[in-house]
């Protein structure tokens, strides 16, 4: 019986599934060539490689929306004549259980949706591989597999409204399929779903349900299904209801606290060298801003910029004001701007992104160069110091081998656990690659006039280190920063490699971005949560000064308080990595009051329901809330 | 343990003498009434013709029994069965046809065949060929490419190779002419005749019927049916015409009105002429309707005059003509 529903529904579809295999070899020809020129005209290819690991540019993004719209015509040419008069009720009356039957359709289905998927993966694979190595063709097909996963869910989902008998039903079917598949396509960084592939697979089996709960519904209509006494159309309401709550819970919340961000307030904290003061701006909105100091002093603007020569230099210098002189001691122009520096460290900082495809420019600056050309080789340390030839894409078997060599006579010991180092050559100088080796021995390496330079680093080993974020400069007073796993922030500075602690006592590494600046006479660390900013000021050398945390403006956002009554439970994305990560949120003591309100109103005002009906659906508004109301409302 | 459960099986069948049984059926669309506490039955061997005029409920009916609608109270059994949970081996004994003579028109007369085959154990090829002979066309002929005549013709094939124990045919005359109608019919009557088959049939046609089925179902407006044996209702039901010129101020939907009624089913009013449906005979007729209004007063026995009924006039006494 399978064999003869494989045979018509293949008979029925083969135009247009050639038709759709057609297409994804001209999409596949287009990636092919439009590559291949990318290859001809730029020069070095690593160039290419850098863009693709480094800044995340999805080469193969043509195929992005490939698999979901193959999957949407395929079930379009499977159903469309089923339901077209409603001729699906002739396969109902075959004697072959309707369950089976219907699964046996999505079968072939999703049989011949798979078989595509896999060319297209197979042909990313191997056409990445003509210009790629071998690590970013892997990570393509990762990167590339929740938009195949997203297409059984389109297939399932379109499947369901095609079936489904009533208009309004099958609307609400479009918006949840629409929330559920924009899952994703959330992410659209280099294998942004890594953690997440069996959720998204979880989606997609739960999904399967939905074209079951439309049979039921085109064989009974509006029958209740509290009545109902078999299993699986119970089971199909009940992943129903679970799908539209997950995708509500995630998706309201998401963007009510979207709207809410974008009246967020600024506010800046500086330190004055002249005053020895914290000096801070708070914006208020509509560009109204306030001034102040660390002694509760409200200030003028130019009191404020008065306080800062060091920020505000370019208005001294057009007022011909300059040198100042702090401390007895006299600044120009020139010193002001050589002393400046600015260094930030963000949460999602490239060693913490688990995901991204271990790959990097191995730099290699010529004394009798003036600036850093970007090389064509580039390096990865898992196995052992593979070097990759951007020209030819092959492994340069015989520096790998000297470089393997090299480190490991230095102690290194593979793979590396973090590869810390600015990646691009717009950069004054080249520092090359701070390396955590698989034992936690910290290595400084760089490659100069064809010659690498390694340094073993020694550090306190009690210090386990977790992040490393580099950021040359031309002062040469600290390479970078260096965080560990207990949130403590270290300054790697030039001299001997010394590692000096920041005393930052609210930082949190995972959430806040902090950032260095540097003048003449100070360095200043600043960094907030939602409610403060705060900021530590240390001499040149990093001794510490002071410290000061002033509050950022709160403003009542409607928004927000909305958000607080409105849900029981959300589902919250981590807005602090660039990979996707979800976890379940439960809701304030606000949400509960309106939550349980809704419920009592409910029993009180559908009093001619049945009993148990209503039990249960306030019941379900007092688990629900609005997520609950917009279910009832629809359902 | 198998043969038992099998041999007990049969004998609940062999003892059932209902094929269909519809007991204290409702249904409704919004609060379009259709069916108010309907119940009939059709017994094995039976040829039942469910007749009723557009918008009835008849399809409505025939989903209801094939298990595509589940009604809003009462209950239907189907082989003994629930309509609304139909096992596969009782929907393996139904033959289908669904109105518009549907079918997966992709397919070709060859291909459609394989389809089914493997469905049914006691399939017949060779009668789904013998019809198929008929047309004198390939097998590898397309389906959609074929007229509403020839696709009625694999549709009927398909069924009577499946050779169900019951036929339920939709609308079997949608969209056929008269040529295809009446081969229709020798089939179905040929096929039915050589065994015990039960069928229950609908038809917008009612006159190609009348030789065919054994029973009638007329089903009106409201769910009220009258479930009556062809030969009872051909004899006993009859047609009164009378020359009569109704006067022009008079209104024939207010006569309609005012002569029906239960001696008086119905009347038919025409330029020159009355037509009356009735069990009853002439005198009656001629009394109730002398009685009803002042204009029939002056009428004798020598104006009206009995005809002849066929189930087409049968349909329309019953059930009126708009």
């Amino acid at each position: 019986m399978f064999q003869a529903i494989l045979r018509k529904e293949f008979l029925k579809i083969k135009y247009i599934y050639i038709a759709l295999i057609i297409l994804f070899i001209t999409a596949l020809l287009y990636l092919y060539i439009s590559t291949l020129q990318s290859f001809t005209k730029i020069e070095p290819h690593s160039m290419l490689w850098y863009q693709a690991v480094h800044i995340g540019n999805i080469y193969y993004d043509v195929l992005k929306f490939l698999p979901s719209f193959a999957a949407f015509v395929l079930a379009l040419a499977q159903f469309l004549p089923e339901i077209h008069k409603k001729k699906f009720r002739i396969p109902l009356h075959l004697p072959i259980n309707q369950n089976k039957m219907v699964f046996l359709y999505l079968s072939v289905g999703l049989l011949l949706l798979s078989l595509i998927n896999s060319i297209l993966l197979l042909s990313l694979y191997f056409i990445s591989c003509i210009f790629y190595p071998s690590l970013i063709a892997i990570s393509s097909i990762q990167t590339a597999l929740p938009w195949v996963l997203a297409s059984f869910v389109v297939y399932t989902f379109c499947v369901a409204i095609m079936i489904e008998p009533y208009f309004k039903r099958k609307f609400f079917l479009c918006v949840l399929m629409i929330m559920i598949v924009s899952l994703f396509f959330l992410n659209d960084k280099y294998q942004g779903y890594n953690n997440l592939y069996a959720f998204l697979g979880l989606l997609l089996v739960l999904s399967l349900f939905m074209p079951l709960l439309s049979l039921y519904r085109f064989k009974n209509g509006h029958y209740s299904l509290l009545k109902e006494k078999s299993f699986i159309p119970k089971l199909s309401f009940f992943v129903f209801l679970i799908l539209f709550l997950t995708s509500f819970s995630f998706f309201l919340p998401f963007n009510t606290k979207a709207l809410s961000k974008n009246i967020d307030l600024a506010t800046y904290v500086f330190y004055s060298a002249p005053k020895k003061q914290f000096m801070y701006k708070q914006h208020l909105g509509y560009h109204h801003f306030l001034y102040g100091n660390d002694k509760g002093e409200k200030l003028s603007l130019k009191e404020y910029e008065k306080a800062l020569p060091f920020i505000y230099w370019r208005n001294l210098d057009i007022q011909k004001k300059l040198p100042i002189v702090v401390d007895g001691i006299s600044y120009d122009k020139k010193t002001i701007k050589k002393a400046r520096q600015s260094f930030k460290f963000s949460y999602n900082n490239v060693n913490e992104n688990i995901n991204q495809v271990s790959l990097y420019p191995l730099f290699n600056p010529s004394s009798k160069k003036g600036v850093i050309s970007f090389p064509n080789l580039m390096f990865n340390l898992d196995k052992d110091f593979s070097i990759y030839d951007s020209q030819d894409n092959t492994k340069n078997l015989k520096l790998s081998k000297k470089y393997t060599l090299a480190l490991k006579n230095k102690g290194f010991t593979f793979p590396a656990k973090i590869i810390a180092g600015k990646t691009t050559n717009m950069k004054p100088l080249d520092e090359g690659y701070f390396v955590l080796d698989n034992k936690d021995k910290l290595f400084h390496f760089k490659r100069y006039d064809d010659e690498l330079f390694i340094k073993n680093i020694a550090y306190d080993s009690k210090i386990k280190i977790k992040q490393i974020k580099i950021s040359e400069s031309r002062k040469k007073e600290f390479y970078g920063l260096i965080i560990d796993e207990s949130n403590k922030a270290y300054v790697l500075m030039y001299k001997n490699y010394n590692l000096i602690k920041l005393p930052l006592k609210y930082y949190d590494s995972n959430t806040m971005k902090l950032e260095i600046y540097a003048n003449a006479i100070n360095k200043l660390i600043r960094y907030k949560d939602e409610k403060y900013v705060y900021a530590v000021a240390f001499d040149k050398n990093f001794s510490y000064l002071d410290e000061f945390k002033v509050n950022i403006p709160q403003v009542s956002s409607l928004y927000q308080t909305f958000f607080d009554y409105a849900y029981t439970f959300n589902i919250k994305k981590n807005p602090h990595k660039s990979y996707e990560e979800y976890s379940f949120e439960i809701g304030s003591k606000k949400a509960f009051i309106l939550s349980l309100s809704l419920s009592l109103l409910y029993l009180l005002l559908f009093r001619k329901e049945k009993k148990e009906k209503r039990v249960l659906k306030s019941l379900f508004l007092l688990f629900t809330g609005l997520y609950g109301v917009i279910i009832l409302a629809v359902v | 343990m198998k043969k038992a459960k099998y041999l007990k099986q049969n004998a609940v069948i062999l003892k059932m003498e209902n094929v269909i049984e519809v007991k204290n059926l409702s249904h409704a669309y919004g609060k379009k009434k259709l069916y108010d506490n309907l119940n009939f039955s059709v017994k094995k061997g039976q040829i039942v013709g469910l007749l009723g005029k557009n918008g009835v409920g008849k399809t409505s009916l025939i989903n209801i029994l094939m298990g595509f609608l589940k009604p809003l109270g009462g209950e239907c059994l189907i082989f003994g069965e629930n309509s609304s949970s139909l096992s596969e081996n009782t929907r393996k004994r139904i033959g289908l046809l669904h109105e518009g003579h549907q079918t997966f028109e992709f397919m070709t007369i060859e291909q459609i065949e394989k389809f089914y085959a493997p469905f049914y154990e006691k399939w017949r090829k060779d009668i789904y060929y013998e019809l198929m002979d008929l047309l004198a066309l390939p097998k590898t002929h397309k389906i959609s490419n074929m007229s509403y005549g020839q696709r009625s013709q694999v549709v009927l094939g398909l069924i009577f190779a499946q050779n169900p124990d019951l036929l339920v045919l939709d609308d079997y005359s949608m969209g056929l002419d008269a040529g295809y109608r009446r081969l229709f019919l020798d089939y179905l009557h040929d096929f039915v005749k050589s065994e015990q088959k039960t069928v229950f049939v609908t038809s917008h046609v009612v006159q190609d019927l009348e030789h065919l089925i054994d029973e009638i179902i007329l089903l009106n407006k409201g769910g009220e049916i009258l479930k009556t044996n062809l030969d009872d209702l051909l004899s006993n039901f009859k047609s009164y015409t009378l020359d009569f010129t109704l006067p022009s101020d008079l209104k024939i939907r207010e006569i309609e009105r005012l002569v029906k009624s239960d001696v008086i089913r119905n009347i038919e009013v025409s330029k020159n002429s009355l037509r009356l449906y009735s069990y009853e005979n002439e005198q009656e007729v001629l009394k109730n309707l002398q009685a009803s209004h002042t204009v029939f007063a002056q009428l004798n026995n020598a104006n009206i005059n009995r005809k002849e009924i066929n189930l087409e006039d049968a349909f329309i006494g019953l059930m009126g003509r708009y």
